[in-house]
Formats: C-alpha cells, structure tokens, sequence
C-alpha cells in the first residue's frame, strides 16, 4: 500500500510537472509567435532590406516584417492581382502616380493614424512640397519614402576647357544659354546642352512648368492646366534651345544627353538625380552637381519619389497597427542607410544629420527636395501623360506650334481621364 | 455445340463494347491532364475575358456593371479617343506585320540554305539562333543605345545623323530591323531541318542536270518545302501581330503613337488607365482578326499545295 501511495505520489507529481512544462511551453509559443506585416516594393529595395532586417531583430517575437520587392515594370499588374486574390500586402511602396486609383477606390487606409500612433508628425518631419500635395481629396493616404528630384549636371573639364568657371555652374536662363554657346562645337558633335524630343521630359517639362509659375492640373476638377501660358514658355525654353540658340542637337533619342555627357560631348544636362551614381563614377571630380538654373521665374523641380501606404486589409488589428506604426517610425529613423545605399530618404531629422551631409550628392538633392513639385493626384495619370509628352515630341520635331500641341494634349488628356472606369 | 459457339458468339459481341469502352475510358485519361490544363488556362479565361469584355471592370475591385455590347460598339465610335487609339495602333500593327514577315521568311530560308552549302554549319546555326535566347528587354537595351542619333555606334560608323527611333520612317525601319535579327533565328532553325529533310538524290539530279545554285532554291528547295514555310509564315505573322517589347522599348510607341501596337494598346488600356472591359474588348477584335488571317494564310497556302 505504501508502495503504491508512493507510486501514485510520485505519478501525480510528474503529471503536474509535465502539465507545468507544457503550460509555460505553450506560453513561451505564444510569445514567440510574431505579428506578421508584409511589405511590398516596387522601389528600390537598396537600404530597404537592410533596415527590415534590423527591425526584425529588433521585435524578434513581436512582429516579423515579410519584405518582398515586385518589378517596377509591371508593379500593377502583380498588386492587382493580388487584391483580386485578396492577397494584398498590408504596406505597399510605389511611386506616388500608382497610389492614386487606390485612394480613390477607397482601398488605402487614411495615413494620418499611423503617422500619430508612430508619433510622426508629418508637416515637420517631411518636406513641405512632399507633404502638402500628396491628398486625395483633401485625405493624407500616403506617405513619402524616398525622393528623387531633377537635377542639374555639368561637366567642369568642359567648362575649364571652354574658358568657363567650372565651379560657377549657370544659375539663371541668361547664364545659362551664354554658357551653353560657349561650350557648344557643332562641327565636332559637341554640346552645351541637348534637349531629347524624348526622355527626360517627364522630369524637365513639370520642373520647367513649376519655374514659370504653372501647375499640371486641377486634380479636383481633372481640368488641364499646362497649356497655359507657363507650360507654353516651358517647352519654348526646350525648343528655342535646339532651334533658336543651336545649343543642342536635333533630333536627339531618348536619355542621349546622358550619353553624351558620359562621352564627354555633351556640357550640361537636367534629369533625375538617377544618373548621379554613374556620372559621378565616370566624370569623377570633373563632375558638377546642384539644383536646377532657374529657367522660369524662380525655383522648382519635378519630384520623382517613392511613397508607401496601408491597404484596407481584414487583417488588420489594433495590435497589428501598431506594428505597421512601429515600423514606419523605424523605418525614418533608421533612413540613413537608404542615403548609404544611394536611395535619397525625406525623412528631415535625417536630412539634417551631419553624417547624411557627408554623402556626396545629397546635400544637393536635400536642397531640391524643398522646392520639389509632385505630379497631380488624378487616377491614370501615368499613361494618359503619355498624350502630353507625344505632342511636346511634336513640337520639339518642329511639326506643330508650340501652343496647338499643347491644347491638343490638354484636349486628350481631358477626354481620357474623365472617361468612367470601362 | 451450335448452341455453345453460339452462346461464345454472343459473349464476345457483348464483351466487345466493354471493351471498346474501358480502351476508350482509358484513352480518355491519357488525355484528361491536358484537358484539364486545357480548361484551366485556356477554356477558362477566355469565357472569363468575354464575360468581362461585356462589363465595365475595374482591375482593382471587380465588375462595375453590364454593358452588353457596348465596349465593342465604343470601338466603332470614331469620336471616342480610346477608339481611336485602337484603330491607329491596329493600322500601326499591320503595317509591321506587312513589312517584317516577308523578311522573317525570306532571309531565315536564304541563310539557312547557305548554311546547308556551307561547310561550317553548326558555327553559322548557333551564331544565327543566339539572339533569340537573349531576352527583350537587354535586346532592346542595347539596340536604344547602338541607333542613339548622335553618339550611337551605328551612326559613328556611317557617319551619318539618322534619327532612327526618333523620326519615321527610321522608327519603323529600325523596329523591323531589331525584330529580324533578334527573332529570325527561331524560322532559320525550323526551315534549316526542313532542308536537312529534303531527299539528297533531288539535290543529286539537279546538280547532274546542270542546276546551279539558283536555280535548285528556285525550283526544288522552295517547293519542297512549302509546307515548312506555311507553318514558319503563320508564326511569323501571329508572332508580329504580338508586336509589343520593340516598340514599347525602342521608341516608346512614337513618335507621336506611330509604332504604337495594338498589344500596347491593350495593356494601357487595362492596366495603366483601369479599363479592363475595353481592354478585352480590344483583345478579343484582335483574337478574331489574327484568327482569320492565319485561316486565310492557312486556306491559301493548302491549296497551293493542293
């Protein structure tokens, strides 16, 4: 009897020390089972990867972060898919043009929560011009990751060589063209400057249009705007600049003033800061770098960027929110290895920070983001721009005036994007 | 004994359509995977896009609505910009398809019996089908920079300021010419094992009749191998009617929507401006015009066989 007394102690207690072993292990699971926030991009994951990795160390347990960069080519057609297949990722980046059919489907979560439950405020922590235009009817849906402004290149050999201050680059329109004959020799194929019918227009003609004191569009009334006076004195700037002061060559493909200018045949362009990287590998010290000559009446340039936002996902919980916030104010903070990765972050607390200003070439494009100007928030944008830059190629070839391309894009562009979704 | 052999008889007729049967069944699952795939990826979504063609769809929440007809009709709407649009990149397609199948035939089958005559066959066939492995987009990445009006290579060499993907007709002459090299060394290999076919006693009597080389492509290669070419022309031209990555890479669809396809067309429509019903519907007037196109290609060519 005692035996067994013994035998029945001795099993109970292992029963209730199994039952605590197990009670603990399943708290321990629970604890280690993160929220999961995934995370898609069609930008550049350069920095992106290594700032999701740090966050997922940092709340190991907590949340996990499931990153994923999608091809910039055909981003729409994988993130429809995937809302079709109600398999859209909670944070999706893209640039600002793609955000837009979302908001107005009423498919993105207003931003203004996150920004708050992260304690970002965004009228201070990002620039102004990255901020203030980036609403969907007056609702923030969206906020900026990253930003790539127009920019000015010059080459400083050529200029030393053409008797030029190469470290005096031309600040106003005057300057500019005075430079540009100067460094201009037609006969060996060398320019001041060479204006595409083509690419980069998207970046210049905005930026042109913003200098002269124009805007795009009205993205309430979806009414054209660019035909107006300013957009008018913009393209002439590009058309005078092959026809009237012969500074530039006819007839140019697209992005050949890049590769001009690599060859050393071509003094200065104005395109997004994407050509940074390899002109400055190229050109090395013999390569100029700041924000656009004011070409108009004061100063401005195109934004390109990258700005990410929270799809209206079931899933998503308070707890889960709050993940997706957390990670947002991570992601600012830790910006500074995009700036390392060559990805320029908006984030002002980094733009600020000695340590940014230290990268070559950002400083500059810090400058641009301030003045920066953003295209308008008008569903399919991106595609019926394309009517705009068809009939500025036009005038550009020299086979229409100036203004009748311009009303006819207008013309275009209003028909398209007021037709109803088909 | 009648009665058994009769009883037999009767056993082997019933026998006979089970059978039939189980080795029909049985034929049926060898192709069932296919069938199934078949429904899958084919049956499917063409039922799939004919039902949205009759809808206004938005890719990214669904239908919107019936509209019958209506997305067809638009198309024949000539104050509609997106018919417009349409039938501009239609004429585009066809105009490439006119000009850069003959060549797509033509020169794979005058390479491809020079390489027959030559002795370094397998250096020539390799070097021939090499761009056809090289993806589009470094095809046409390379090809932008080689055409540049001012610092492109071809220019340099010639000496010459042609404005080849910035002006027509050097848009379409240099889209034609990208096409050509990167895509005839698919119809060169096709037509090659077609001449590798050919019995060599025809090959042998022509050349004791006097033959040259000419004349025994004129005469004896060509019609022997009709049937090849027939099939290389059909997909040549289902190929050019597909025209999208040259254009879409090389010039952008200009200058001013000169080069624009209708493939082209059709994506911009559905994916870039969100009208996916007028997007299938543009698909599905293209299915049908290059449907029978190749069933007229096809109709000749057979009867010329006759």
């Amino acid at each position: 009897m005692e035996l067994s007394a013994r035998r029945i102690g001795l099993s109970a207690s292992a029963v209730l020390t199994a039952l605590a072993g197990l009670a603990v292990y399943g708290a321990q699971v629970n604890a280690a089972t993160p929220i999961n926030i995934s995370f898609w991009t069609s930008g550049s994951p350069a920095g992106v990867t290594q700032i999701v990795s740090e966050f997922n160390k940092a709340y190991a347990g907590k949340y996990q972060i499931t990153f994923r960069a999608i091809p910039y080519s055909n981003e729409t057609t994988v993130v429809n898919s995937a809302l079709t297949a109600h398999k859209a990722p909670d944070i999706m980046e893209e640039s600002l043009t793609f955000s837009t059919p979302y908001a107005v489907e009423g498919l993105e979560m207003p931003i203004g929560p996150f920004l708050k439950m992260a304690g970002i405020n965004p009228k201070a922590d990002f620039p102004a011009p990255m901020w203030d235009k980036a609403a969907v009817a007056g609702v923030h849906y969206v906020a900026p990751t990253d930003g790539l402004p127009t920019m000015f290149y010059w080459n400083k050999a050529m200029f030393k060589a053409a008797g030029l201050n190469p470290n005096k680059p031309p600040r106003t329109l005057a300057q500019f063209v005075a430079d540009a004959k100067k460094l201009t020799n037609a006969k060996k194929g060398v320019w001041g400057y060479v204006q595409e019918p083509a690419w980069p227009a998207p970046f210049q003609f905005p930026s042109f249009l913003g200098q002269f004191g124009g805007t795009e569009a009205n993205p309430t009334t979806k009414k054209m705007m660019f035909n107006g006076p300013a957009g008018v004195k913009a393209v002439q700037f590009m058309w005078n600049s092959i026809y009237k002061w012969h500074i530039s060559p006819q007839n140019a493909s697209a992005h050949e003033s890049y590769n001009l200018f690599l060859q050393g045949k071509n003094a200065m362009m104005m395109t997004g800061a994407y050509d940074y990287a390899s002109t400055s590998q190229k050109l090395g010290k013999n390569l100029g770098f700041s924000t656009l000559p004011v070409i108009g009446k004061k100063e401005a340039d195109f934004l390109g960027q990258n700005y990410w936002w929270v799809f209206k996902n079931p899933s998503l919980t308070p707890a889960k929110d709050q993940g997706i916030a957390d990670f947002m104010k991570f992601f600012y903070t830790h910006s500074l290895q995009l700036a390392k990765a060559g990805v320029l972050p908006v984030w002002q607390p980094t733009l600020r920070s000695a340590a940014f200003k230290h990268i070559p070439g950002d400083a500059q494009q810090a400058a641009a983001l301030q003045k920066g100007i953003l295209n308008p928030l008008i569903t399919g944008w991106g595609t019926a721009g394309s009517y705009l830059y068809n009939n500025i190629d036009e005038a550009l070839l020299n086979k229409m005036p100036i203004k009748e391309a311009l009303d006819k894009a207008a013309q275009q562009m209003e028909q398209t994007l007021n037709q109803p979704t088909a | 004994m009648r009665t058994a052999a009769a009883r037999q008889t009767s056993l082997r007729t019933t026998e006979r359509p089970r059978e039939n049967w189980v080795s029909q069944i049985g034929s049926f699952l060898f192709v069932l995977p296919y069938l199934v795939a078949f429904g899958f990826f084919l049956g499917y979504p063409i039922v799939f896009g004919a039902t949205v063609s009759l809808q206004h769809w938005n890719p990214m929440i669904g239908s919107g609505g019936w509209v019958g007809l209506g997305q067809y009709l638009n198309l024949f709407n000539p104050s509609d910009l997106a018919s417009q649009q349409f039938w501009q990149a239609l004429l585009n397609t066809l105009l490439f398809v006119f000009i850069s199948v003959p060549f797509l035939v033509g020169i794979p089958l005058i390479l491809a019996y020079c390489m027959y005559l030559s002795p370094w066959k397998s250096v020539f066939r390799s070097a021939f089908f090499f761009p056809s492995i090289l993806s589009a987009t470094s095809v046409m990445a390379v090809w932008s920079w080689m055409l540049q009006t001012e610092g492109g290579p071809i220019n340099h060499f010639f000496g010459s300021q042609i404005p080849w993907l910035v002006r027509q007709p050097w848009a379409w002459i240099s889209i034609d010419l990208v096409t050509v090299w990167w895509s005839m060394g698919f119809n060169l290999i096709i037509i090659y094992a077609g001449i590798t076919q050919l019995p060599q006693s025809t090959l042998d009597a022509a050349s004791i009749d006097g033959a040259g080389i000419i004349r025994t492509f004129r005469s004896i290669l060509v019609p022997q191998l009709k049937s090849i070419l027939s099939v290389v022309l059909i997909l040549s031209t289902i190929g050019s009617f597909n025209l999208f990555a040259q254009p879409f890479l090389l010039t952008g669809g200009g200058p001013n929507n000169s080069t624009m396809s209708v493939s082209q067309e059709i994506y911009n429509q559905g994916f870039g401006l969100n009208h996916m019903g007028s997007a299938t519907a543009m698909a599905f007037v293209m299915g049908i015009l290059l449907a029978a196109v190749s069933f007229v290609q096809y109709g000749t060519l057979r009867e010329r066989r006759g």
